[in-house]
C-alpha cells in the first residue's frame, strides 16, 4: 500500500498507516512538536488552529486558510501544510504580518495571535495582488480574539491592504504627517 | 428538488446507492424575482435562527407561481404551501401582503416546545422577511407598471444591502513630556513584552509543553444531572481498556481531603453523595494518552436518584428563597423621600450571564517530585491559591507544592478560583501514581464545569421630580450564584457598590440575595457583579426619563456624581473627574448634532431606526476582602547587570508583566530590555494575592517599587563613586563587595477597610475610576439586527504607565462588554444542562461586530496620588462603558415603537390584536403595550438585547398576531437563568 505523504513547512512527512481519526492539529502538536498551533474549540469555530493548506487545483497551486482541528491527516496526501513556525521567528526575524500585528498592539494573551497570523498569510499568499480591507475583515470572519477587541489587529493588518494603508483608516492619519 | 425532498431532521430523499451530483440554480426569468433572507444571531460565521428563500414569477402584478421555502421553523426546510397556494392568481399589492402576514404566521407558527427556543421571534421573521420581499417585487414591478406604486424613500431604505462603512478609530493620549529621560519607558506606548513570541507561536503555554515521557492525560467525568443522589460509580468498563491506569472518585480520598472551595468549604473535588450541576466533578479516568482517557471517561458508569427537582432559574430560586442571609447597604430616609416625591416608578429586570471564553481552555501539568513534593504547571490567575488548595487535597504542608505560571491565554476572572476544579484532580492522580499527569479541558468540558459570569435579576422603585433628579432609590438584586458559594458574595457586595454606577441619590436601599441554585458555580468575571448592578441603574435612568418624556441624556447628566458627593456606602468622591469625561466625550461626539441627525433619520425612516446613548461608569479600586489588598516582589540582579524580575501578579494578556518591567525600569533607571520576567511562581513569591479586581498594577507595582528602590540604594555609594560608569559597572563593584543583589519588595494597600454591612461603616475602596462613552447603532426593526455605528470614550485612567496597554484594555473590555449585552446568551435547557456549549452556539463578538468607528481618549491632565506613578487600575473599568450601546438599542427600539407608521404596517385593522402580546415572557424580558402613550412607553428591555428581544420590542402588526405562549403552560427548549 502506498504511504500517506504531505509537506509540512517544506518537510516531506510519510504515514505508513494513518489513523483516519488523526486530525491535522493533533498531528502537528503531537507528532511534529509544531504547537504555535493552538486548540482553542476543536469545532472550527475559533481559528486559533488557523493553517494554510496548498494543493494543485486544476494544474495549479492554491492556497487556502483551513481549520487544522477540522482537517483530517489522511486527506492531505500531496498537499503541502504551512503552519506559523515557517512564517518568522522572534530571535530572527518576523515575517512582516507578524511585526506588524505584534507592533500594532494586536496580540494580548497571545493565544490567537498565530491563528490570525495564519488566516492573514493565506489571503496574501492567495491572490497575487494585494488584497483590499474588505477582503482582509472577510478573512479574518472565522477568527476570535477574547481580549483586544480586533481594533488593533485590524490595524496592523491593513496596512497589507490596498485600499487601507494607513492604520487607523483616516486619509489624515497622524503616523503619515512629518513631525 | 421539491418541497417533499428533505424528508426529516437531517434526512433527505436520497437512496443508499445515490449520490447528490449537482444541484442547479437556474436564473430567473423576466417577471421572475427571487430573494434570500437570513438572521442570525451574530452577521457572520453563524448559523441562521431562520432564513428564507423566496421567490414569484408574475403575469403584470398578478402571481403565476410562487415559491416560499424557510428554514429554522421546522425539522427541514419547509414551504409554505397553504400560502403559495392563497397567493396564486393575486394582485401583488396590500391585500396580498396582509392575507400572506396572517397566512404564514397561522401555517408555520413554531410551536413554544420547539428545539432551539426563540420560537415566537422564529415565528415572526417569517412575514418579516416576506415584507422586504413585498417590497422588493413591488419596486420592481412599479419600473414597468403603472398600476403599481413606487415605493417611498423609507421602503426603498430598506431593501438597501447591508454595507458596513471601512473601520476607522483614532487614539488621543498624552505624550510623555519633552524632558522625560529617554530610557524611562513610563507613560510610552511600549508593545506587550512579549508580543513577538505570540506573533511567531514560539509563546509557551502549559499544553505547548513538551510531554514527559512518563506522562499520564486525565479526563473528567462529570455529571449529567442538575440535582440527584449518586447511586453508584461503575468504573469497570473504563479500566478494562488497555493503557486506562486509574480511576480516582470520592471514595478514594479521604472526606476530608475531598472538601475545597474558595471562601467557604462547601465544594467537593470529586461529588460524593450527590451532584448539585450538571457537570460536576465525579471522578477522573487516568491514561496513557488524551484519546484513550476519554474513551475510557465515556464508560464510566454514574447512575442517579432523583428526588428533588433541581433549582434552575433565578425566578424558581426566588419563589423557593433559595439564598443566603441577605445583606443591605442604605443612607438617608427611603420611605420618607418616596412619600415626598412627585413621581414614582417601580420596574425589573434581568441581566444574563457571560461565559469567560478565555481562547485557551484550562490547562494544567502536574508533577510529581520527591518527598511528596509537587511542581504544577498551572494556567491560572492565582497560583497561591492553587497551591493551597492542592496542598489541601494531598495533605501535605504548602512548602511541598510550586505553582508556577508563565502566562495564560486569557482569564478574565474565569482562571481565578476555579482553575481548581481541574488542577486538584489531576494533582490527586499525579500524587497516586506518582507520574505527571496533564490535564486539559475541551471548550465543551471548560464551559459545563468552570461557571459564567452571575446572571442577575433586579426589581427597583425609584421617586424623582419633574426634572428626573431622583431622591430615592431602592434596588432589590438577586444573582445567580450557582450550587456553591466561591466568590459570589463578594459579587454581590460589589454589584451592590456599583448600584449607583455614576448617579448621587441621598436616599438608597440596595439589598443583595445570592441564590444557589443547581447551576455551576458562577465566579469572577471582569466587572464582578459590577456591570449587572450597573446595567439596572441605567435601567432606571433611561426607563425615568421615558416616564418623564424627557431626553435620557438630561435624565442621567442632572445626576451625576459632583466631586465631594458622598456614595450610598458613605465613601466620598475624592477627584471625581465623571462630569470631565461626560463633558469631553459630548464634544469629541459631537453629541448635539449627531441626536438631532439620529431625529432626523429616525424621522425619515421606518423599519430602521438609529438610536444615541451616553453613559458614565464608576469603578471602585480595591479588593473589597481587605487582606487581598497586599503583594510582593523579588528582583534579581546579577552580575552582567541583567535584572530578573518576579512579582505576585500573573499575566493573562493585560499587559501586566509589560507595566512591572517599565515600573522597574524607571525605578532602577535602566533600559527596560535589561529586566526580563519568567514566570510567576508561588516559591519567588509567597502568599500573592489572586491577579485580579484590576488592582494587579496597582499592589505589585508599588512592591516592585519598593524592591528597587532598596537595591538603589545599595549602589548609591557605587553610583557616587563612578557617576558616569554606569549600571553594569556599580552592579559588578558591588558584587565584588559582596553586596545583595536582590531585594523584596512588599507593600500593604493603606486606607482601605472593609465594609461592614451591620453598621453600615468602611471605606471599601481606594479611589474610584470614571469614564463616559457615547455609542450610536442602527437597528433593523423587522429583523432585530444592529450595526454599531460609533463609539467615541473617555477614560479617566490617571497617568497611564502604558498608554497602548490601556487602550487595549479599554477596548478589549468595551467589546467584551458589548458581547455581554448584546449578543452573547447562555442558553439552559430547564433541566439545567448547558445548551450553548461552544463556539457554534455561543457567540462571541467577531471582526465585523466592532463599532465602525471607535475612538478612545485618555482623560487630559489626569492623575492619581493614590497608585505606583499616578495610574489607575483599568482592566475592569471600562467594560461597562458598552452598555451605550445597549442603551442606544433602547433608543432605536423606543423610536419604533413611537411610530404611528412602523406600529401600523404589514396588515390591516381588521385582524384582531393578540392581546397576550404585553405579557410576554421573561425570556424576551420585553413588553408590547401598543394601547399606551408614547411619552410614558416605559417598556421593559432585558440584557443582552439580542436580534430576538429588539424584534420582539419593536412591536408592529407581525408582533400583534403571533401568539406569545404563555409561561408554565408549556416546556420550554431553553429557560432565562
Amino acid at each position: 500500500m502506498n504511504p500517506l505523504v504531505f509537506f509540512v513547512n517544506g518537510k516531506r512527512v510519510e504515514e505508513q498507516q494513518p489513523d483516519p481519526e488523526w486530525n491535522l492539529l493533533w498531528y502537528l502538536r503531537s507528532k511534529l512538536g509544531l504547537v504555535g498551533s493552538k486548540l482553542g474549540c476543536g469545532e472550527g469555530g475559533c481559528g486559533a488552529c488557523t493553517v494554510m493548506l496548498s494543493k494543485l487545483v486544476d494544474g495549479q497551486v492554491r492556497h487556502f486558510s483551513v481549520n487544522a482541528c477540522l482537517s483530517p491527516v489522511v486527506t492531505l496526501h500531496g498537499t503541502a501544510v504551512t503552519t506559523v513556525e515557517a512564517l518568522g521567528s522572534a530571535p530572527d526575524r518576523l515575517h512582516p504580518i507578524q511585526e506588524r500585528l505584534a507592533k500594532a498592539h494586536g496580540s494580548q494573551c497571545g493565544f490567537c495571535t498565530p491563528g490570525f497570523v495564519m488566516s492573514a498569510y493565506a489571503l496574501l499568499r492567495s491572490q497575487p495582488t494585494l488584497p483590499s480591507l474588505e477582503q482582509l475583515e472577510d478573512a479574518l470572519v472565522g477568527n476570535l480574539c477574547r481580549c483586544t477587541g480586533y481594533r488593533p489587529i485590524l490595524e496592523g493588518l491593513r496596512t497589507l491592504t490596498s485600499d487601507g494603508q494607513t492604520t487607523c483608516g483616516r486619509a489624515d492619519c497622524c503616523r503619515n504627517r512629518e513631525y | 428538488m421539491d418541497g417533499s425532498f428533505f424528508r426529516s431532521y437531517r434526512r433527505c430523499d436520497v437512496r443508499d446507492s445515490e449520490v447528490l451530483v449537482a444541484v442547479t440554480v437556474p436564473f430567473t426569468a423576466q417577471n421572475e424575482y427571487f430573494q434570500g433572507f437570513k438572521q442570525a444571531r451574530r452577521r457572520d460565521d453563524d448559523i441562521a435562527i431562520a432564513n428564507a428563500g423566496l421567490r414569484v414569477s408574475l403575469e403584470d402584478d398578478v402571481v403565476t407561481s410562487v415559491t416560499l421555502a424557510f428554514g429554522g421553523v421546522a425539522a427541514t426546510t419547509t414551504l409554505a404551501a397553504e400560502t403559495m397556494e392563497r397567493m396564486k392568481g393575486r394582485k401583488w399589492n396590500e391585500e396580498l401582503l396582509q392575507i400572506v402576514t396572517k397566512s404564514l404566521v397561522e401555517e408555520l407558527e413554531v410551536a413554544p416546545t420547539a428545539p432551539g427556543g426563540m420560537t415566537a421571534y422564529r415565528t415572526t421573521l417569517l412575514p418579516s422577511f416576506f415584507f422586504k420581499f413585498y417590497l422588493h417585487v413591488r419596486d420592481e414591478l412599479s419600473r414597468t407598471l403603472e398600476t403599481v406604486s413606487a415605493l417611498a424613500g423609507h421602503e426603498r431604505a430598506l431593501l438597501q444591502p447591508h454595507v458596513r462603512p471601512p473601520h476607522v478609530a483614532t487614539h488621543l493620549y498624552e505624550k510623555v513630556p519633552s524632558d522625560q529621560s529617554p530610557i524611562d519607558p513610563i507613560g510610552r506606548p511600549l508593545v506587550h513584552a512579549t508580543a513577538h513570541q505570540q506573533a511567531t507561536g514560539e509563546a509557551t503555554y502549559v499544553d505547548d509543553m513538551p510531554c514527559y515521557c512518563n506522562e499520564l492525560f486525565g479526563v473528567l467525568v462529570i455529571s449529567t444531572q442538575a440535582r440527584a443522589y449518586i447511586v453508584s460509580v461503575d468504573a469497570a468498563e473504563a479500566l478494562a481498556i488497555p493503557g486506562v491506569h486509574i480511576f480516582l472518585s470520592a471514595k478514594d480520598i479521604p472526606e476530608e481531603r475531598n472538601k475545597c472551595g474558595e471562601i467557604v468549604l462547601d465544594e467537593e473535588v470529586f461529588a460524593s453523595t450527590s451532584v448539585k450541576y450538571v457537570g460536576q466533578p465525579v471522578g477522573l479516568v487516568v491514561a496513557d494518552s488524551e484519546d484513550v482517557a476519554r474513551r475510557a471517561a465515556r464508560l464510566v458508569r454514574v447512575t442517579y436518584k432523583v428526588v428533588d427537582k433541581p433549582i434552575i432559574t433565578l425566578q424558581e430560586a426566588i419563589e423557593a428563597k433559595s439564598w443566603l442571609p441577605p445583606f443591605t447597604a442604605y443612607c438617608g430616609d427611603v420611605s420618607a423621600a418616596h412619600a415626598a416625591a412627585e413621581h414614582s416608578l417601580s420596574g425589573e429586570v434581568h441581566v444574563g450571564g457571560q461565559e469567560h471564553f478565555y481562547l485557551e481552555p484550562n490547562a494544567h501539568l502536574i508533577v510529581p517530585g520527591e518527598c511528596n513534593s509537587t511542581e504544577v504547571f498551572c494556567a491560572t490567575q492565582c497560583p497561591s491559591t492553587m497551591q493551597k488548595a492542592i496542598a489541601r487535597a494531598l495533605g501535605v504542608p504548602a512548602n511541598l507544592v510550586v505553582v508556577r505560571t508563565k502566562r495564560m491565554g486569557g482569564g478574565f476572572g474565569g482562571k481565578d478560583s476555579r482553575s481548581a476544579m481541574a488542577v486538584v484532580p489531576a494533582a490527586l492522580a499525579a500524587n497516586v501514581t506518582g507520574r505527571p499527569v496533564r490535564i486539559v479541558l475541551e471548550r465543551a468540558e471548560d464551559m459545563l464545569i468552570t461557571g459564567t459570569r452571575h446572571p442577575f435579576f433586579a426589581r427597583w422603585r425609584v421617586s424623582f421630580n419633574n426634572e428626573g433628579v431622583i431622591r430615592a432609590m431602592e434596588m432589590d438584586l438577586f444573582s445567580n450564584a450557582g450550587y456553591s458559594v466561591d466568590f459570589s458574595r463578594a459579587v454581590m457586595e460589589r454589584a451592590i457598590f456599583s448600584a449607583d454606577n455614576s448617579y448621587y441619590c441621598p436616599n438608597v436601599r440596595v439589598t443583595g440575595h445570592v441564590c444557589i441554585t443547581n447551576l455551576p458555580s458562577n465566579t469572577a468575571y471582569r466587572g464582578f457583579g459590577g456591570p449587572q448592578a450597573m446595567l439596572v441603574r441605567e435601567d432606571i435612568m433611561a426607563r425615568v426619563a421615558a416616564f418623564l418624556g424627557l431626553d435620557a441624556t438630561r435624565v442621567r447628566e442632572v445626576n451625576l456624581y459632583k466631586d465631594g458627593d458622598k456614595t450610598h456606602f458613605r465613601q466620598q468622591l475624592e477627584a471625581c473627574s465623571v462630569r470631565r469625561c461626560w463633558a469631553d466625550v459630548k464634544e469629541q461626539a459631537h453629541f448635539k448634532r449627531r441626536q438631532e441627525l439620529v431625529q432626523e433619520f429616525n424621522r425619515t425612516h421606518v423599519y430602521q431606526k438609529k438610536g444615541l446613548a451616553i453613559v458614565p461608569t464608576k469603578f471602585g479600586a480595591a479588593f473589597t476582602i481587605k487582606f487581598l489588598n497586599q503583594a510582593g516582589a523579588l528582583v534579581m540582579v546579577y552580575r552582567d547587570g541583567s535584572v530578573l524580575l518576579t512579582h505576585g501578579g500573573t499575566e493573562m494578556g493585560q499587559g501586566l508583566h509589560t507595566k512591572m518591567i517599565q515600573v522597574a525600569s524607571k525605578a532602577l533607571e535602566i533600559p527596560y530590555n535589561k529586566i526580563h520576567i519568567s514566570e510567576t511562581a508561588t516559591n519567588k513569591v509567597p502568599n500573592a494575592s489572586p491577579t485580579a479586581a484590576s488592582m494587579s498594577s496597582d499592589l505589585n507595582g508599588e512592591a516592585v517599587l519598593r524592591a528597587c528602590q532598596v537595591l538603589r540604594d545599595r549602589l548609591a555609594p557605587y553610583r557616587k563613586q563612578h557617576p558616569d560608569a554606569g549600571w553594569d559597572s556599580w552592579v559588578a563593584a558591588a558584587y565584588l563587595d559582596r553586596v545583595q543583589l536582590s531585594a523584596t519588595g512588599f507593600y500593604s494597600l493603606p486606607n482601605v477597610s472593609p465594609f461592614n454591612f451591620e453598621t453600615q461603616e468602611g471605606t471599601p475602596f481606594n479611589y474610584f475610576c470614571f469614564g463616559v462613552a457615547v455609542s450610536e447603532v442602527q437597528v433593523d426593526c423587522l429583523t432585530g439586527d444592529h450595526t454599531v455605528l460609533r463609539t467615541d470614550i473617555v477614560m479617566d485612567v490617571g497617568k497611564s504607565l502604558n498608554p497602548a496597554v490601556d487602550i487595549g484594555q479599554i477596548e478589549g473590555a468595551f467589546l467584551q462588554g458589548q458581547g455581554l449585552f448584546t449578543l452573547e446568551e447562555l442558553r439552559y435547557s430547564p433541566e439545567g444542562e448547558l445548551l450553548t456549549k461552544g463556539p457554534g452556539t455561543y457567540k462571541l463578538p467577531g471582526v465585523q461586530d466592532i463599532p465602525c468607528e471607535l475612538n478612545v481618549t485618555l482623560l487630559r491632565e489626569a492623575g492619581n496620588p493614590k497608585a505606583v506613578y499616578s495610574s489607575k487600575a483599568i482592566g475592569e473599568p471600562p467594560l461597562f462603558l458598552a452598555a451605550s450601546v445597549f442603551f442606544a438599542i433602547r433608543e432605536a427600539i423606543a423610536a419604533a415603537r413611537s411610530d404611528e407608521r412602523f406600529r401600523g404596517h404589514g396588515i390591516s385593522d381588521s385582524v384582531p390584536r393578540n392581546t397576550t402580546a404585553s405579557t410576554k415572557t421573561v425570556q424576551s424580558g420585553t413588553s408590547c403595550n401598543l394601547g399606551a402613550a408614547t411619552s410614558t412607553d416605559f417598556f421593559r428591555l432585558d440584557s443582552p438585547a439580542t436580534a430576538e428581544r429588539i424584534r420582539m420590542a419593536c412591536c408592529d402588526r407581525i408582533t400583534d398576531i403571533v401568539r406569545m405562549p404563555t409561561p408554565g403552560t408549556y416546556k420550554p427548549w431553553d429557560v432565562t437563568v
